[in-house]
């Protein structure tokens, strides 16, 4: 009599946050990284340049005594320069946030299987001058590995799917872009895994080109589980 | 039991020298211990896991282990239903390969592993598993 192996190991497959749908079973939501901009880089920012503000004063009193430190002032421009850009990724982060509505993803189910078509829908709220609007279906291998006490990532794009592309077009307030697609994942693709230093991630990804205001970038994790297996080979 | 008086060694045998499975599918084979004496072994543990290879640094997740019964033997045969996930994976950055480990835990000198190695596929993913 075989024995079974340790149950099917659901940890290697990726958690998707979501919650229930209007038009289908899942409204997926985007990863952290906006909430985690919104979050962190003003506390971030302000600590930073809180720091960077107490020795500029110093120097800058110094120069208006007839005292200037070079070595002071030269050894600041890299800190200065590194508390404009935190400044400008903070203002970034403010205009999306006031404007760019998270977009709003749905799909029929939220464990995909290669080789099955599933129904999505995509909506973008808000009023927006957009160059283009592009849902990309992504598939990346993802791994970490430490040299020493250093931690380094790379990554592996191996597939990079275009599934809408709208080109130029206006949203409105009472008139959202909205698009239903079919969504495939390729019947010989492998399944998304999760380890702690390996991963193949699946994801939707929503890029919007907004005229005169900074471009907005979404991306959805996608759960794709292995196929059932074939008869024969 | 009777063990061979030759150098240690172990071994597994896949039934019918097969090397790809499908999720769900027993996995049999036996385990073959040669030039052993049975007072001379701590424990023999086979396991069933995965493993990754690559440039990241190693995962590995153990399906199956089971300590054998040393009055059997030399030989243990084992049968185990294959778990669906991972499959073998064959990829750029990354791979995922399969095994059966046994190793023997021995009272004096340096401990023996043997890995056996074989493919868990559905038989869609041709492309991105193929052996390169």
């Amino acid at each position: 009599m075989p024995r079974q192996a340790i149950p099917p190991s659901n940890t290697l497959l990726p958690a998707i946050r979501a919650e229930q749908g209007r038009l289908y079973a899942a409204r997926l939501k985007a990863g952290g990284s906006r909430a985690a901009e919104i979050g962190c880089l003003p506390i971030l920012c302000l600590f930073w340049n809180g720091i960077v503000s107490i020795f500029l004063l110093n120097m800058v009193s110094g120069w208006q005594r007839g005292q200037g430190d070079i070595i002071l002032t030269l050894f600041l421009i890299p800190f200065v320069v590194v508390g404009l850009v935190l400044l400008v990724l903070l203002l970034r982060s403010i205009l999306l946030a006031i404007r760019v509505r998270e977009t709003v993803v749905e799909i029929e189910k939220t464990i995909l299987v290669p080789g099955e078509r599933v129904r999505a829908y995509i909506a973008q709220h808000g009023a927006l001058p957009l160059n283009n609007f592009l849902v990309r279906l992504v598939c990346e291998e993802k791994i970490t590995y430490r040299r020493g006490t250093d931690t380094y990532h790379e990554s592996n794009t191996l597939l990079d799917q275009p599934l809408i592309e709208t080109g130029p077009v206006t949203t409105t307030l009472t008139r959202p872009l909205e698009q239903h697609f079919e969504l495939q994942i390729p019947a010989d693709a492998m399944h998304s895994f999760e380890a702690s230093n390996n991963r193949i991630v699946w994801r939707l990804n929503v890029k919007g080109e907004v005229i005169r205001w900074p471009d907005f970038n979404f991306d959805f994790t996608l759960c794709v589980a292995p196929p059932e297996p074939q008869r024969r080979f | 039991m009777q063990y061979s008086e030759s150098f240690p060694l172990i071994q597994v045998r896949l039934h019918d020298n097969k090397r790809v499975y499908r999720p769900g599918e027993p996995l049999a084979g036996t385990i073959m211990l040669h030039g052993m004496r049975r007072d001379e072994l701590k424990s023999v543990t086979m396991q069933v896991l995965w493993f990754t290879e690559g440039k990241g640094d190693r995962d590995e997740g153990i399906a199956y282990s089971e300590t054998l019964d040393l009055r059997g033997g030399p030989d243990f045969p084992f049968s185990v239903i294959l778990p669906p996930l991972p499959l073998t994976y064959y990829g750029f950055l990354l791979k995922i390969h399969w095994c059966v480990r046994v190793k023997a835990d021995m009272r004096r000198g340096r401990d023996l592993t043997y890995e056996e190695g074989f493919t868990l596929t559905s038989g869609q993913e041709a492309h991105w598993t193929e052996h390169r």
